[in-house]
């Protein structure tokens, strides 16, 4: 009698630690919402709403930023930037993942520790040099130079995750692969990359989130044809007045996409994340 | 022979793009530095400029406690959570879903919203606070400048901890169960198996994210540039957002890189002495 209450009372201590978990997690995108649904003065009060009342809530501050700002195209932009983007950064770092863990070569020690140096290495210290590079190349604020520029600077960090799923990968059917008279591109295109086709999208995912949600290249390349969504983000708060409303609906609608795709790719994030190919 | 052509097709080759699109930029950044603006050769003469600007050094200040709190919290916080949803019989999925919805939010975004929640009349912190009687007098997260480094990194902290508690999470169910039956045939409580069982087989994996962690927080730009903008004044300016000040938003190109060269110095001691040799370490396991 008395074991089975303390064991009650265990799992009451659980299940309050559970929820006080998910509402710490979920809250922010709560306020999110509540915040975008009331008009502007309904805001400006000392108690603020906790949840949108019926009479007060509308869609204004949504219609506005679609009218003000260009929201959608500037995510439009991000979106069809960061998709070829994502893909040429797992084409080309499961290439050199590949080939790290797979053939023998001198200088391969010097190699992992240039891509880990390069991992840490801040983005800012390239942004000065490449803005002026792409400026008397006349590139500045173009999708090409975006496309490019976010697919190849994921080259160390993804060469880096795709490393332990490369390691683990069978040498057998590389060697059957080679018997069968395949080249070392086609071992890795046709061999390779299918087999681990759960870790490529894995990777893709991360790759893709990491890139949508960058501000500081896309803040220093882009400023109106191939403008992405993070920085006109940062046009909300004027200098004057502080839209509350505006910022949490153009923060609501910029962050839904990523938000989606958590949800319903959860297990490749974790598993990217994690380095762990789930079954 | 045939590695040979393979290893130029396949590793030299897509390596390239990295070295030309980024590399060569950051060389011929390194040689800028020593130019002044109209492009005569003037030596060391920015370095030595930066070297007596205080806001530098505050800056780097700044940059290592922010990176060092955010770390020490994010770690051992998100070890706590970790632990904690391990050792639930239920709702593990459930709480592996609702720990990566913040981590789904930009970090830009996440300044907008810090900003509106930590307003100091407006704002839900404040008021939360107040009605349950933590605070007498609302207070100004953002606009002073003691309290506003510490917004900034309770901002970071809030957002990732959820996420080094699931890489935690991660690390515990490969956790051996066997050891914990050992363990409870010794009799040892739930604190024991914490303290011998746990602790012990999570060594690396506390040592590899408190790397990663420390690493990416140098590296801080997004969140601090839509919170504060480096303000009040440059309380919150971290190396990332000086380094940006003086190079974009004053246009002083070459005075920009040399920070940057110094500031980029300071992190490959740090990766040479440190960060390497514990990457290779986990990588070879």
């Amino acid at each position: 009698m008395k074991k089975k209450r303390k064991f009650r009372f265990h799992v009451f201590l659980q299940v309050i630690g559970l929820v006080f978990i998910a509402i710490l997690t979920i809250f922010p995108i709560y306020w999110t919402l509540n915040v975008s649904l009331l008009p502007e003065r309904e805001i400006m009060r000392t108690r603020p709403h906790y949840f949108p009342p019926p009479d007060v809530a509308n869609l204004d501050s949504y219609s506005e930023i679609f009218t003000r700002y260009d929201v959608l195209r500037n995510m439009f932009n991000s979106i069809i930037i960061v998709v070829p983007a994502s893909l040429i950064t797992l084409m080309l770092s499961f290439a050199i993942a590949y080939a790290v863990a797979k053939y023998t070569f001198k200088w391969k020690k010097i190699f992992l520790y240039g891509i880990i140096w390069l991992m840490a290495l801040p983005w800012i210290v390239y942004v000065l040099p490449i803005f002026q590079v792409a400026n008397s190349l006349r590139l500045l604020d173009t999708h090409v130079l975006m496309i490019l520029l976010y697919g190849f600077s994921g080259i160390p960090l993804f060469t880096w995750f795709a490393l332990p799923y490369l390691y683990d990968f069978p040498s057998e059917m590389i060697d059957a692969g080679r018997l069968d008279g395949c080249t070392e591109i086609a071992i890795l295109l046709r061999i390779v990359m299918p087999t681990l086709k759960n870790a490529m999208l894995a990777l893709f995912i991360l790759r893709f989130i990491w890139a949508y949600n960058d501000l500081l290249y896309a803040l220093s390349f882009t400023f109106h044809r191939a403008k992405m969504i993070m920085p006109t983000l940062l046009e909300f708060p004027g200098y004057t007045a502080m839209p509350f409303a505006q910022m949490a609906a153009g923060g609501f609608i910029a962050v839904l996409p990523i938000l989606l795709i958590v949800i319903f790719f959860q297990n490749y994030v974790v598993s990217g994340l994690t380095g762990r190919t789930f079954k | 022979m045939r590695h040979k052509k393979a290893l130029i097709l396949l590793l030299v080759i897509p390596f390239l793009f990295f070295v030309l699109s980024h590399l060569l930029p950051f060389f011929y950044g390194i040689r800028l530095s020593f130019f002044d603006w109209r492009g005569n050769y003037v030596g060391f003469k920015n370095f030595v400029a930066v070297f007596n600007d205080q806001a530098f050094w505050d800056s780097i200040r700044f940059t290592l406690l922010y990176s060092g709190v955010v770390t020490l919290g994010m770690t051992a916080l998100g070890l706590f959570i970790g632990v904690f949803i391990s050792s639930l019989g239920f709702g593990q999925g459930f709480a592996k879903s609702v720990l990566l919805i913040p981590w789904a939010i930009s970090l830009t975004a996440w300044g907008l919203l810090s900003q509106i929640a930590l307003s100091q009349q407006y704002g839900v912190v404040n008021d939360f606070l107040l009605r349950f009687g933590f605070i007498q007098s609302r207070l100004a997260w953002l606009g002073d400048t003691t309290l506003a480094p510490y917004s900034v990194i309770l901002a970071r902290i809030f957002r990732d901890v959820w996420f080094s508690g699931l890489l935690f999470l991660a690390a515990c169910q490969l956790i051996p169960v066997e050891l914990y039956e050992e363990s409870r045939v010794a009799g040892a409580g739930v604190l024991q198996n914490f303290i011998y069982v746990t602790l012990p087989s999570l060594r690396t994996t506390i040592l590899f994210v408190g790397t990663i962690l420390f690493i990416f927080s140098l590296q801080e730009f997004d969140l601090i540039f839509s919170l504060t903008g480096g303000g009040p004044g440059m309380a919150t300016e971290v190396a990332s957002l000086n380094i940006y000040r003086h190079g974009i938003r004053y246009g002083n190109y070459e005075y920009g890189i040399a920070i940057s060269t110094i500031w980029s110095l300071f992190i490959s001691l740090f990766v040479v002495t440190i960060f390497a040799p514990l990457q290779r370490r986990m990588l070879e396991q």
